[in-house]
């Protein structure tokens, strides 16, 4: 279940057409794991990144090295989320109007 | 004879999201009180597959941006979907097509 | 302004450490206090300003005299003026 109150404050923002950036750093990264297991139906479960998609959030970034360090790996290439390095993230934080985070 | 009623929450929410079919969905609507059409089913239809396809439910921005993707602009309006659902419109899709209560929602 | 970096938990100073910007900030609230006590979480490579609240280093009994010297303490109103200064800012739970 896709229940936490920072994605859908985002999505909210989202719906009222503001640029959204999202970008997953340390445990974060784990929300990237597409859940296994479930059996393949014509109507198979979606992730996270396919409901961010829905909502138009195309700026997806992950950090390297919180991926690196939980031997993870972004091998699923059907979704644009791109990577960054840790030096890059002060950077992007500093591009934006506002920070969410928790 | 009128069938069995369907259990709800206090709010009025199916407690067996198993138990959904169309006959619950009358009766749910019923208690509303709302009386069915194809417009209503339409939207029932989308927050269904929304909610398989997600596991998300929507506050009220996001239902509307949602809807306005899936169905076009004509419907995907506050005032077309506040009118259809009496004023509280993801509350009562949310609560007809048998899905648990939202989140923000009181 | 750069980035005001809210550290409310022990392991957030060490998750924003290379995460900051040149012109950012840290400041260490709850259990984030901690952290401004030597020895652990050395804060080498941080070149920017360090905080620690002042009314929640006294809620945990921690002595000023043991925070390290790279930390400037603040009390409310000047962790007020830092958000003002720093129109963004950033949590580190």
């Amino acid at each position: 279940m896709i229940d936490s109150e920072l994605f859908d404050q985002m999505l909210t923002l989202a719906a009222f057409d503001q640029a959204i950036t999202v970008l997953f750093v340390d445990d974060g990264v784990y929300r990237l794991n597409r859940e296994t297991g479930e059996p393949v139906s014509t109507m198979e479960t979606a992730g996270l990144l396919e409901l961010l998609a829905f909502y138009d959030i195309e700026s997806v970034w992950v950090e390297e090295e919180s991926l690196v360090q939980r031997d993870m790996n972004l091998d699923d290439a059907r979704l644009s989320v791109r990577t960054m390095l840790r030096e890059d993230v002060a950077g992007l934080l500093a591009r934006h109007d506002v920070i969410l985070g928790d | 004879m009128k069938p069995s009623s369907p259990e709800t929450t206090e709010d009025g929410f199916l407690l067996e999201v198993g138990q959904w079919d169309e006959t619950v969905a009358h009766q749910l609507a019923e208690r509303i009180p709302l009386t069915l059409t194809e417009a209503h089913w339409e939207i029932i239809s989308f927050i269904r597959k929304y909610h398989a396809r997600f596991r998300h439910l929507p506050n009220n921005r996001m239902f509307v941006k949602a809807v306005e993707k899936a169905l076009g602009p004509d419907k995907g309006n506050s005032r077309y979907l506040n009118g259809l659902f009496a004023g509280s419109p993801v509350k009562y899709t949310c609560m007809v097509a048998g899905l648990p209560k939202p989140p923000g929602c009181i | 302004m750069g980035v005001l970096h809210l550290v409310n938990s022990t392991e957030g100073l060490g998750r924003c450490r290379d995460r900051l910007g040149p012109d950012d900030a840290v400041i260490l609230l709850e259990a984030g206090v901690y952290t401004a006590m030597a020895p652990s979480g050395k804060p080498e490579g941080m070149d920017v300003d360090l905080f620690v609240l002042q009314e929640h280093l006294s809620q945990r009994g921690i002595a000023r005299t043991r925070v390290r010297p790279a930390f400037t303490l603040i009390d409310f109103e000047g962790f007020v003026g830092l958000t003002v200064r720093h129109t963004r800012s950033v949590t580190w739970a």
